[in-house]
């Protein structure tokens, strides 16, 4: 099976797994390992080539977070194929870098913003920040209205998808 | 099991001098390989980049599994026919893996004459589809065909409709299909997707129907364009023909393998009775300094034997009678494995060897390999007394009627009956490979000039007209000359006498391969029990 | 009087667990008061009775006076212990109380009063002759004061919100041609922030430290302190490593210290626990900065120093009884660390991180002392304080206590959302903070190194993460892995 893999929010990496159980094989960017993971306790031990880790593990929907090296660690696994299929990461929709309240939305369905433009702003932390417009477009959704809150990752303003083939001749 | 002993000496010139000569064939098989595989004219990419089409193997590449293998058959098929026109017949076909499912697939090459039919496509197709089915592998169709080449219509209307009967056979076997339609699909060639379990069509290029639209006009006079005709939202939505409509190929690849995902993954007929695999001790490089350089020289082939198997560990049946066939139980990839391997000429004792092996194979479930270097069976006057042509179909009779997998290597020389008794190709072994080396006719080049010069020269001297030295020096020419071309290995794969000629180091894994597929299919053993003959 | 029989803790999480555990100590039955969102809360468990607050917001529901008072008389308890932040400096809070005949466990409230006010708190120091910083004799009236002020303080000076707090309202003028600027500034910021547009000047001490006295006084004239701790280490002006004793503070300072702190505590009638919080510039002399008329987060390193139960102490003084003990009683031995484990992502600004809490495991052994309230598949919300736990660490000696919080903030499992225990290692793994090179700044200062390095600088334990994460991931389906012997052939093509 072959997986995308971002460690902390890094840069994507592509892991192959090609045998199960004790005798996986596990392919990093191109180099293999045998390794395996095995329940021990509600822990895990991880066995790759000669190395043996302990770590913890817990599961939340594509996300994997692990403790290991004595930290936590977001990984977030996502089908290569799968992605494909979605045409890509999106840069249609503007979500929250942290979780707040919505303070001013400065945008309605149908308005058409420029890059950089301001679509909300948020408070978290008595900070306020302003979302703004990744690209030229014309605003679809907006997701929340002023005083709602919402957590980190929230959809707070879609744009109007691109033709797909505008690049086409 | 034994290890077996190796008498090679590395040194020596003779190793030194096959080495060579393999070496380059090796070589030389590599480099036609890539040339069918990939070299095409560059207008002819940027016409598949103009379409938004990518090449068959890149379709492939986002098909199959990453880190697994996959078997190409039948790669070199029609390299020497057509005048080269039609590489691997425009389409390539293998066992690969699809989301851990083992799977045939068979994919049409638009990158040349729009990936139309041949004669040998047809064929090829036909013979992929034999493989799923006495394998019972699944298959995954990927289309973008032209259809007929209509200038060679009388031929491939011969053996096309056996295309579309094997569908309806596997679907009634319970083997699945899935079609993604990259491209046109147009009248026979619109049952082929139609006749899947399951279709994925790409919108803009994909297209079913039986008449494209300048047929149509010319028939009906109605104007159509080609979506409203048989397009992806069209056969997804209004007539049912197909089931998924996805925008781009690499969507269509990625719900393929989302589809072949739900497929049942059954038990193999081994039922898991295998050994964990090792490499062989003996180094399989070793095999090109052991092929001898030329056909009729001979070798030991439990060399090879060594080479193949795992650990180089082989139960020898019977070692020390009928010494010119070799017979024993190995494990290739961890899979048991009963193995028949010529040392020459078949002699009675040969014979009789090999078919009480055969039988115990049969009865035990182990499939059966054979490894080809044989010239026929020992012809004599004391050989015919003895009774060489009962022995040989005694050999013939159990081989054709073992119900276990078969699979055959033509090592060297395979001829005359001597290629009917080793399972060679019309006794439909499950898959059968040869080596480029490999020589495989009737009989031997030389001794059919004789034949047939001798033949000639009778002739001519019935007639009154005795040929001069050089006239009967022509004749043999001649004949040696078509011997020459019809033996090769190169054109009989062209002509698909094989499934695929496979660089002797690719033995192993080739058979790997092979023993996984053919354990798909049960193992249905009929009651008999085994003679001492 | 006598020690309550029944007392409510007007808090939550790890402050109202660690105060519950005093209270069953003591023999004292315990009632917990939640929001519903912390329904399912460690406190809630904990707690002998618990009632449900209801609010317009969660936080506001541990700041309704009324309900709480309710609460103590629906419950029959006859004393409430604020824990800190909340209504635990609020007077009118306490006199509530008292109107309703329940014992506020803190300090009378005209201390609380008194100490509240940062101009009055600052006068009343001064008299009681505490070093305060040379600057505005309360509040200045406009820029051109602030000037006046300033040329007489020396630069550079800092101009301070009279009602501020977080470091809202605060800004530093480098010289006379920023201080204009500055002093409209925190004046506008502090109105906006506060309601309260007020602001002084005061000197502005380089790389100051924090450093503090804790002190504890009962209503029968006893007055000690336990020594300092010195909480250096902050990040968005709030404290995140504490430690007793300051590396800095020696026997002598630390005497003056105390002696001082006690001094104030004496001026203003003070009665429980309090802290004197003190900055102290690069020479040693420390200025009073503020007094917290309650219990501090980060108390249990002077437990551990001390032996004594802050909160225990704090009960048995509500309760009328005497210390029984003076300040030559005290005595502090080896050396305790407290890290505070936020829901927070160091990486981004220290930006609170919300989450399920789907495995928590914490370390234990040997001088590991561990304060939480938090449930394994509890959800932390961005309703309050990101704070999730205080990890802290007794040793003999400093270098020991380092190193023991350094294992056990490694060993703290913590999944599901975002914390900050990698960089707590990362402090104290500094040279700079081992050698004691601490100041408010530290944080900022040592920015760089602090910094998560880079996943991919240790290519093999990124491996690991990443084998792991395949391995263990919903997409891995083992029915979907290549069968053998077919992975074992590998990328094979004839």
């Amino acid at each position: 099976m072959s997986f995308e893999i971002t460690l902390e929010g890094g840069s994507a990496h592509a892991v192959d797994v090609t045998r199960l159980d004790a005798r996986a094989i596990v392919t990093i960017d191109g180099r293999e390992h045998r390794g395996s993971l095995r329940r021990v306790g509600d822990a895990y031990e991880l066995t790759l080539a000669d190395r043996v880790e302990p770590l913890w593990i817990v599961l939340d929907g594509d996300a994997v977070h692990l403790h290991a090296f004595g930290r936590a660690w977001t990984a977030t696994v996502v089908d290569p194929v799968e992605r494909a299929r979605a045409g890509g990461p999106s840069e249609d929709v503007a979500s929250a870098p942290m979780p707040g309240v919505v303070i001013i939305v400065s945008v309605a369905p149908g308005d058409a913003v420029v890059e950089g433009q301001g679509l909300v702003v948020i408070e978290s932390m008595k900070m306020q920040n302003e979302i703004v417009a990744v690209r030229d477009g014309v605003v679809d959704r907006v997701f929340l209205e002023v005083g709602e809150t919402f957590d980190r990752g929230a959809r707070l303003v879609s744009l109007v998808p691109l033709p797909a083939d505008e690049d086409e001749d | 099991m034994q290890r077996l002993e190796t008498h090679v000496d590395t040194s020596s010139p003779t190793y030194r001098a096959y080495r060579e000569r393999n070496l380059e064939l090796a070589q030389e098989l590599r480099e036609t390989l890539h040339r069918a595989r990939h070299e095409r004219p560059q207008r002819a990419l940027d016409r598949l980049a103009e379409q938004h089409k990518l090449t068959v193997h890149a379709r492939l590449d986002l098909l199959l599994d990453k880190g697994a293998p996959f078997l190409e058959l039948m790669s070199l098929a029609a390299n020497r026919h057509y005048d080269g026109e039609a590489p691997q017949a425009l389409l390539v076909t293998g066992i690969g893996v699809v989301s851990g499912r083992e799977v045939m697939v068979i994919a049409n090459d638009s990158s040349l004459k729009g990936g139309a039919w041949y004669p040998i496509t047809t064929r090829k197709i036909v013979r992929a589809l034999q493989v799923a089915r006495e394998n019972r592998l699944p298959v995954v169709h990927l289309l973008d065909s032209g259809g007929a080449n209509l200038h060679l219509q009388d031929e491939i209307y011969a053996t096309a409709g056996k295309i579309f009967q094997q569908q309806c056979q596997l679907s009634a076997d319970g083997i699945p299909q899935l079609a993604v339609v990259f491209g046109y699909c147009t009248a026979g060639a619109a049952y082929t997707p139609t006749l899947c379990d399951q279709t994925i069509m790409v919108r803009e290029r994909g297209a079913i129907f039986l008449a494209g639209p300048p047929l149509v006009r010319a028939a009906t006079g109605e104007d159509v364009t080609t979506e409203e005709l048989g397009g992806a939202d069209m056969h997804t939505s209004v007539s049912g023909v197909a089931d998924y409509a996805v925008d781009t190929e690499a969507e269509a690849l990625a719900l393929a393998r989302d589809v072949v995902a739900v497929w049942a993954r059954r038990p193999k007929a081994d039922n898991g009775d295998r050994r964990e695999p090792e490499p062989p001790f003996h180094d399989p490089q070793e095999l090109y300094g052991i092929i001898p350089d030329d056909v009729r020289r001979q070798f030991e082939m439990r060399e090879v034997i060594a080479r193949i198997v795992d650990g180089s560990l082989f139960q020898e049946f019977k070692p020390h009678y009928g010494d010119t066939m070799v017979t024993g139980w190995a494990y290739i990839w961890g899979f048991k494995v009963g193995i028949l391997g010529n040392n020459g000429v078949i002699f009675s004792e040969a014979a009789n060897k090999a078919t009480t092996f055969m039988q115990l194979c049969d009865r035990d479930g182990i499939p059966l390999l054979f490894l080809h270097n044989v010239t026929g069976f020992m012809v004599g006057r004391a050989y015919e007394r003895n009774g060489i042509t009962k022995d040989g179909a005694k050999m013939l009779m159990v081989q054709a009627n073992v119900t276990v997998p078969k699979i055959s290597v033509l090592c060297h020389a395979s001829q005359g009956a001597g290629n009917y008794a080793m399972a060679g190709r019309t006794w439909d072994p499950r898959l059968v490979y040869a080596w480029p080396n490999s020589r495989s006719s009737i009989m031997g080049p030389e001794q059919a000039a004789d034949v047939l010069t001798q033949v000639r020269v009778a002739g001519m001297q019935r007639r009154g007209e005795p040929p001069t030295p050089e006239e009967t020096e022509r004749i043999r020419t001649e004949v040696t000359a078509y011997f020459a071309q019809t033996y090769h290995s190169y054109y009989l794969t062209s002509d698909l006498r094989d499934d695929g000629l496979i660089d002797p180091t690719d033995t192993r894994n080739t058979l790997g391969m092979s023993l996984s597929a053919v354990l798909n299919a049960p193992i249905v053993r009929a009651p008999g029990g085994v003679l001492r003959i | 009087m006598t020690l309550p029989a029944k007392v409510l803790v007007a808090n939550r999480g790890e402050i109202a667990v660690r105060i519950m555990r005093s209270l069953r100590r003591l023999g004292i039955a315990s009632v917990a008061v939640y929001h519903t969102e912390d329904a399912g809360g460690l406190a809630v468990r904990e707690a002998d009775q618990a009632v449900e607050l209801f609010g317009a917001t969660p936080v506001g529901a541990y700041l309704d006076v009324a309900a709480i008072v309710a609460a103590c008389q629906a419950t029959g308890a006859d004393a409430v212990h604020p824990g800190f932040g909340f209504l635990s400096e609020n007077a009118g809070f306490a006199r509530a109380l008292a109107a309703a005949g329940i014992t506020f466990i803190g300090p009378p409230p005209a201390a609380i009063e008194s100490m509240g006010d940062k101009l009055e708190s600052k006068r009343l120091a001064a008299a009681a002759g505490v070093p305060t910083l040379p600057g505005s004799d309360g509040a200045v009236a406009s820029a051109q004061d602030a000037a006046t002020v300033a040329a007489d303080v020396g630069y550079p000076v800092l101009l301070k919100a009279s009602a501020g707090g977080g470091g809202k309202g605060m800004r530093i003028a480098a010289d006379a041609g920023a201080l204009s600027e500055a002093f409209e500034r925190a004046s506008s910021e502090a109105l906006a922030s506060f309601g309260d547009g007020r602001v002084f000047v005061e000197r502005y001490i380089e790389r100051p430290r924090h450093i503090e006295v804790q002190v504890l006084a009962d209503g029968h004239g006893t007055v000690v302190h336990l020594g300092e701790r010195e909480c250096s280490i902050q990040r968005r002006y709030q404290k995140v490593i504490e430690e007793s004793p300051s590396p800095f503070v020696d026997a002598e300072t630390r005497r003056r210290m105390g002696e001082t702190a006690v001094a104030l505590a004496r001026a203003v009638g003070y009665v429980s626990a309090g802290t004197v919080e003190l900055i102290v510039d690069e020479q040693g002399d420390f200025f009073f900065l503020e007094m917290n008329t309650r219990l501090q987060v980060e108390h249990p390193v002077t437990e551990l120093v001390t032996g004594i139960d802050i909160v225990a102490e704090q009960v048995r003084i509500a309760g009328g009884e005497e210390l029984g003990y003076g300040q030559g009683e005290i005595t502090l031995s080896g050396h305790a660390i407290e890290c505070r484990v936020y829901a927070e992502d160091a990486d981004a600004g220290f930006i609170p991180a919300t989450g399920r809490l789907a495995l928590v495991r914490f370390p234990s052994g040997e001088g590991i002392r561990i304060d939480h309230g938090v449930v394994e598949g509890q959800e932390v919300s961005a309703s309050f304080d990101p704070m999730l736990a205080k990890l802290a660490a007794w040793a003999p000696t400093r270098p020991e206590a380092i190193a023991r919080a350094r294992g056990a903030l490694r060993r703290t499992v913590l999944l599901g959302t975002i914390t900050n225990t990698a960089f707590l290692e990362r402090v104290l793994a500094q040279p700079a903070f081992q050698a004691g090179d601490t100041h408010t700044g530290f944080v900022d200062e040592h920015a760089d190194a602090l910094a998560s390095p880079p996943v991919g600088d240790d290519d093999e334990a990124e491996h690991v993460l990443l084998a792991a994460a395949a391995l263990a991931s919903r997409r891995f389906d083992q029915r979907l892995a290549v069968p053998d012997p077919l992975a074992a052939i590998g990328d094979w093509r004839t």
